[in-house]
């Protein structure tokens, strides 16, 4: 049991409230502010007050606008689908590396990480076209391929997943290779499920990428049937006049999936009472 | 050599083959093109280009704006990395127990995380609205009088700061969670009933344990700021006069405004080597230093 | 035992790859055309025109598919310019008016002269036709144009007791919009301001501010386009951008952050803004009533023209059918529901004939004016895009408080030396 004293307690509830206020303030405005028609979105921010925060005629206006008649589902559904088969495969494909990375010493092993890591610090801007060219190439320009297949191998998550890696206890590789284990079986029987709550970050952050991806899918596809979140909503904005209710009330149906997936991904992260494998 | 050992020595190839495969086809290729687009006078849309050598390099060192915006990219980077990190690293610690309501206040911090970083930067230019947003009302309420945030000099970059942080801290939080899991309880039980007190449990124990997360989260935010342009490009548009301009706003607006794509690639290239050199420096820097 | 599970997962993702390159599309029974045209997302109602056009020229052309794509507007630009440097990904496409010259220039429209009636070509205005030339060539046909007026606040001005003028001859000098916007512009009790007396449409953007400079007697570039030292930063037009920059800053009768739809909520008493705002403010904010005043001059009356053409990609597999939904979209007939649709000043004098009411009373006959007798278009030059984004710099300085002179000139300095670079 924890010695500590309940004004400690106290003090950390406040604190962690007050920033939780901080963090959630800026959502909690525009989710008001999805609720209310477009001229009294601004009406209430000065002075301060309940209404602020609550829609003094709420109204689904801008929800029933978007998810009727411009089928933002639609686009929901694709960007649900891409980010899933990203974060799938990806989780796959870039665990192997990153274990690759974190447990052998092999010719060119640092050259070939540097050489990962160099591919995101170089601007999407700056390669787009050559990226779309070798993606045409393939034949996948305006097709749900282009936007899974070039986002699945990911420096990020193979960073991410062989500092994981590296962790692991020698000891316990060595013991699994005394007893016949192949390579293949102890990333697979041993070290996933150790790294499971880096698995469970890097995909949800993966997945986090995909939903919010926008410069690509603007680029890579031109029918309306393959248009993700983002680019559905930035057609809210045009020349004229922001239709601020639709795109706020977008972007706060975008915001929930990934609430709902974060929430039900918690227990991967409460600290565990129990060790690593080493119970002796 | 046995098929076994052959096996044995093909294994680490393997295993990184497929990501690397992808990584190839998909970024290799297109950096390796687009970086050498650097050395050329490379007109974008029609596709016409003429080497040049270092021309574009000469032009763009020679320019004031770049300097300006090199400026800009030290001091944004250097304040908002550190900031980031370590808040999103205490945060971890914050909430990483077995109280009751902790599971509702890491989903309230991982709200920022939710919204995509261009709505963000949406919502919060109408925050910072000098006569109709939240902050000013927000700031009234405790008396102090309305500022104009994004449209002042002095307080543009500032603005941009807070957002900025308020977005990562979320997002890096959830990769120093996964870190703190893998430090069991035990440790920490077995050292407070040694009359160690939190504060030098965290330091002496859990620090050094968290290293490589720590170089993870130090190195990766490194390169998605000194990339990141966005809130930049929607909330001021590298102004006022100039104060948010960062290097990485220059290079899209030199590959999207001006069509060079030949001096936006050679302003890309330098912020590559910028982000090279720091980079090894955390390396070096943060080597892990308890191995268990 | 752990080969196999390695081997299948391999093989799997390099099946995921090699399943793309196979992929075919199902052929239709006759071999279709496929034509990409490239829209700004206009949303509703406005893009119904667009939706028309491509559904009456799937019917009259069975054998053409078309493939619309509507790109939202503040990255319309780069799409278009992807598609074009990779040489591929669109057909037909909207240009904005002074992107003739760079495009032109960089030599990725295809000539149209060749699928034009010179007859038809006629009934465009002369701004439009000239707009649309370069090189010698016809590049673009205009489909659509833009005009300017002052929206003013019926009850705000009743009750300060202005009276703007309504006929063109007698319209307000900038000062005198001052001081009308001064008397206008309310203060709240804690300092910010509840109602700002001007507001302006596009905030920072040369084809907005030019006009200024140019009713000030200012000229944006020299005669044969080579230079813009004297021309843009002469005393004239340092003195009008200046002016403006004290609207937002001396006078402090306009915001220095744009204030979402100021004019529609009832934030601003005057917004000098576009044609097409008549029937926007009208269906989304029903119950602000306005009328129009003209654009403001200094010297002379200047008024900002321009907006949408449609061009062919030069490198198009398919120009003739391209060329023909780039006629389709812009010909006399499609102006007519373009404009009842869209409300785009129109481009060519049957459509201006074909309403007689509308152009002969108020709103609409303003803009008929204006775009007959005060339009000015934007200058012609294959630098356009750093021209604008230079300028655009200097008079978002100027209102964020800097001085004038010093912008004009770092902005005229850094233009000529691209200008330099064009003319190699």
């Amino acid at each position: 049991m924890e010695r500590r004293s309940l004004s400690a307690t106290l003090a950390l509830y406040a604190a962690l409230g007050l920033i939780a206020l901080l963090m959630v303030l800026p959502f909690l405005w525009a989710l008001g502010a999805s609720f209310r028609d477009n001229a009294e979105i601004f009406r209430y921010t000065r002075p301060l007050s309940v209404w602020t925060f609550v829609p003094r005629n709420p109204t689904l206006g801008g929800f029933a606008h978007i998810f009727g008649q411009d089928r933002f589902g639609r686009f929901m559904a694709n960007s649900l689908f891409v980010a899933l088969a990203v974060t799938a495969a990806g989780l796959f494909v870039n665990s192997l590396a990153g274990f690759g990375f974190a447990r052998f010493h092999f010719r060119g092993r640092d050259p070939l990480f540097a050489a990962v890591l160099v591919t995101f610090m170089v601007p999407l801007e700056i390669i787009v076209i050559p990226l779309y060219i070798v993606v045409r190439g393939f034949g996948w320009i305006d097709s749900y391929w282009a936007l899974v297949v070039p986002a699945i191998a990911d420096a990020f998550s193979i960073f991410l997943l062989r500092q994981f890696f590296q962790e692991l206890p020698q000891e316990l590789v060595d013991a699994a290779r005394i007893d016949g284990c192949g390579w293949f079986a102890i990333y697979w029987r041993i070290a996933l499920p150790l790294v499971k709550p880096a698995l469970v970050t890097a995909g949800l952050l993966a997945f986090i990428r995909q939903w919010d991806s926008f410069f690509w899918p603007l680029v890579a596809t031109s029918s309306p049937e393959y248009t993700v979140i983002q680019v559905g909503l930035a057609k809210y904005i045009t020349e004229f006049v922001t239709f601020w209710d639709r795109l706020l009330a977008g972007a706060v149906a975008a915001s929930v999936p990934v609430l709902v997936l974060y929430f039900v991904l918690q227990r991967y992260y409460v600290q565990g009472i129990s060790t690593t494998g080493l119970k002796t | 050599m046995s098929a076994k050992g052959a096996a044995r020595q093909a294994a680490p190839y393997l295993f990184v083959a497929p990501a690397l495969l992808g990584l190839a086809l998909f970024k290799f290729y297109p950096i390796a093109v687009g970086l050498t687009a650097s050395f050329f006078d490379y007109e974008a849309i029609s596709g016409r280009a003429a080497w040049i050598g270092l021309g574009n390099y000469r032009e763009l060192l020679a320019d004031p704006l770049f300097w300006r915006a090199c400026w800009n990219t030290f001091l944004f980077n250097a304040v908002v990395t550190p900031l980031q990190v370590v808040l999103a690293l205490g945060l971890a610690v914050l909430v990483n127990r077995h109280l009751p309501g902790m599971t509702v206040f890491r989903s309230m911090f991982f709200v920022p995380a939710v919204i995509s970083l261009v709505v963000a930067s949406i919502i919060w230019d109408l925050i910072y609205n000098p006569d109709n947003g939240l902050a000013n009302s927000l700031l009234a309420v405790v008396g102090i009088p309305p500022q104009p945030f994004l449209v002042s000099a002095r307080q543009a970059m500032g603005a941009v700061i807070a957002m900025v942080t308020w977005k990562g801290i979320a997002y890096w939080m959830v990769i120093f969670l996964a870190g703190l899991h893998a430090i069991p309880g035990v440790f920490r039980e077995a050292a407070l009933i040694d009359g160690a007190s939190s504060w030098q449990f965290f330091w002496r124990v859990t620090l050094p344990l968290l290293v490589r997360t720590i170089v993870f989260v130090v190195v990766a935010n490194t390169a998605i700021n000194f990339l990141l342009f966005a809130p930049m490009y929607i909330m001021t548009q590298g102004g006022p006069s100039d104060s948010t301009t960062v290097l990485m706003f220059e290079v899209y607006r030199n590959a999207f405004v001006y069509f060079r794509l030949g001096y936006a690639s050679a302003v890309s290239t330098l912020l590559l080597v910028i982000m090279l050199v720091v980079v090894v420096v955390q390396f070096r820097v943060l080597r892990p230093r308890v191995e268990y | 035992m752990g080969m196999t599970r390695r081997t299948f997962a391999k093989t799997a993702t390099l099946g995921v790859l090699g399943a793309g390159t196979l992929r075919s599309r199902p052929l239709a029974a006759q071999e279709k055309i496929t034509l990409k045209y490239l829209s700004v997302a206009r949303g509703e109602p406005r893009r119904q025109a667009i939706l028309q056009v491509v559904e009456r020229f799937e019917k009259a052309h069975p054998t053409i598919k078309i493939e619309l794509s509507e790109v939202p507007f503040d990255q319309y630009f780069q799409k278009v310019s992807v598609a074009l440097a990779a040489g591929s990904g669109v057909d037909t496409f909207d240009v904005d008016s002074p992107l003739v010259a760079p495009y032109g220039h960089q030599d990725v429209l295809l000539p149209l002269d060749d699928y034009v009636d010179k007859k038809d070509w006629e009934d465009f205005l002369e701004q439009d036709r000239q707009i649309a030339t370069y090189g010698g060539k016809i590049l673009t046909l205009p489909w659509s144009s833009s005009s300017q007026a002052v929206f003013y606040n019926l009850d705000m001005l009743k009750e300060a007791g202005i009276t703007p003028p309504s006929a063109p001859d007698n319209r307000w000098t900038w000062a005198q919009l001052l001081e009308a916007a001064k008397k206008l512009t309310k203060k709240a009790p804690d300092g910010t301001t509840e109602i700002y007396g001007f507001v302006v449409e596009q905030v920072d953007r040369p084809y907005q501010i030019l006009p200024l400079l140019q009713s000030n007697g200012a000229q944006a570039i020299s005669p044969d386009g080579s230079k813009t030292a004297g021309f843009l930063n002469s005393p004239e037009a340092v003195e009008a951008l200046q002016f403006y920059g004290d609207l937002y800053n001396k006078h402090a009768v306009s915001p220095k952050k744009p204030i979402p739809d100021a004019f529609g909520r009832g934030q601003a008493a005057l917004f000098l803004a576009n044609s097409p705002h008549v029937n926007q403010i009208r269906r989304l904010f029903p119950q602000t009533r306005w009328a129009l005043t003209p654009h403001p001059s200094f010297k002379k009356p200047v008024t900002p023209t321009g907006a949408w053409h449609v061009g062919v990609f030069k490198k198009t597999k398919h120009p003739k059918e391209a060329a023909a939904l780039a006629l389709a979209y812009s010909n006399a007939e499609q102006a007519k529901d373009n404009f009842k649709i869209m409300n785009y000043t129109p481009v060519r004098k049957s459509t201006f004939e074909a309403f007689p009411d509308e152009f002969r009373q108020p709103p609409n006959s303003l803009f008929y004016y204006e775009i007959t007798k005060t339009a000015v278009r934007r200058p012609s030059t294959p630098a356009w895009r750093e021209y604008e984004d230079l300028l655009r710099t200097a008079i978002r300085n100027v209102i964020d408080g800097g001085d004038a002179k010093k912008e004009l000139d770092t902005a005229v300095a850094r233009i000529d030396t691209v200008l330099a670079r064009y003319k190699k």
